[in-house]
């Protein structure tokens, strides 16, 4: 099985180098064909100088676009390049790379679904996020629940695999900020299969992040309004060529 | 001042305003075919404004009492109408933006990765059989 971890980082320069160094230890037992990609969107610090020296393949897009642009382009490479799926994680080490392994076994299944979501609020619970975040989290998990009709425990989850399908899908369409919920409505409303896997995860390795302060509010109007609309503006797509494979859903 | 004179000073902002839109369009800072809906508005404003009485009697017609409130309906409607427009404009050229950013940074690594292989070639180090392995 050909795999690309696709890993969008903008101004990492702290938290990439050891990332790498430990994501190229998880796959290295493996026997699929796994290549990490940095995305480096646009950092203004030594994001790429990490990921060159790290020998990793990387794509340098020269302006930030903002964490959907940035995988979007990784999605782009895995589906031109014909790999059979893509792994996106976070470039600020909050996704251990021990992961890995089991997202791949998940993805090489019979039953492997188009998008398959690391959950860190199923199973053995690794960390907890802030007491804001949680409620944030909630009402998304209600939003997604009532416009998608899908019951997924992490919407705001970036650890996640992509199947064929799911990368021809969002080559097309992939949100461009704040993209993990709506992400999951887009899926939806295309008659794709999603499902969710219990992760571990941990506090942020390095940089800042995006939602703090007054940009929090703007996230959840904005994330609320654009699930709402991605449902309905992927749903005609499905109706053309349903398929009762399609048609069941995971979550 | 006469009310007539009111408008006529009106009449004139707009076509120092259409001025300086032609300047820009000149100077390549504006593009013509973004700006000829600007350009209209403008003279359609300065026409109401330079016929003030023909223009009540359009504004009567369609229920305003005052000039000035249908003067100010005119423009609020046309000008949300504009920023509708350009609204609608930005976000295409944004899209194009993303996706040709991503092209150049796809192109670019290949480019890049052809020309380490080819080094490597050039230098007899045997190339991988398939993409590097990270």
């Amino acid at each position: 099985m050909r795999v690309l971890v696709v890993i969008p980082a903008f101004n990492e320069e702290q938290a990439l180098g050891p990332l790498l160094a430990e994501a190229r230890e998880a796959v290295a037992k493996l026997t699929d064909e796994v290549t990490l990609l940095v995305v480096d969107d646009g950092s203004r610090d030594g994001t790429l100088r990490v990921a060159r020296a790290a020998g990793v393949r990387h794509l340098r897009l020269c302006g930030n676009l903002g964490i959907g642009g940035a995988v979007q382009s990784g999605l782009r490479v895995a589906r031109r390049e014909g790999y059979d799926c893509a792994i996106q994680m976070d470039g600020d080490g909050q996704h251990p790379p021990s992961e890995l392994p089991r997202f791949i076994e998940a993805m090489r299944a019979s039953d492997a679904p188009d998008l398959l979501i690391g959950s860190r609020f199923l199973g053995e619970r690794s960390f907890r996020s802030s007491f804001l975040r949680r409620v944030g989290i909630g009402w998304l998990r209600l939003v997604v629940r009532v416009v998608a009709r899908a019951r997924v425990t992490d919407p705001t989850s970036g650890f996640r695999a992509y199947g064929a399908r799911a990368l021809g899908l969002f080559d097309e369409t992939y949100p461009y900020d704040f993209p993990e919920p709506e992400s999951i409505a887009v899926v939806r409303g295309a008659g794709l299969s999603a499902r969710e896997m219990p992760v571990q995860m941990r506090e942020r390795q390095g940089g800042t992040s995006s939602i703090a302060g007054l940009s929090t509010a703007y996230y959840m109007i904005k994330v609320t309004l654009a699930v709402l609309l991605a449902y309905v503006r992927t749903r005609p797509r499905s109706l053309t060529s349903p398929s009762p494979e399609e048609e069941s859903y995971d979550v | 001042m006469s009310e007539l004179l009111k408008y006529w000073i009106f009449a004139a902002v707009c076509l120092v305003v259409a001025i300086v839109l032609v300047r820009l369009v000149l100077r390549e800072r504006l593009m013509l075919q973004g700006s000829v809906s600007y350009l209209s508005f403008l003279g359609v404003l300065g026409l109401m404004a330079g016929f003030p009485e023909q223009t009540l009697r359009i504004a009567r017609m369609m229920g305003f009492t005052l000039l000035s409130n249908f003067f100010f309906a005119v423009a609020i409607g046309v000008l949300a109408l504009l920023h509708l427009r350009a609204l609608i404009t930005i976000s295409k050229v944004h899209m194009r933006t993303v996706a040709l950013t991503q092209e150049l940074a796809i192109v670019q690594e290949r480019l890049e990765r052809a020309l380490t292989e080819r080094g490597r070639s050039a230098s007899g180090v045997e190339l991988p059989a398939a993409e590097p392995r990270a």
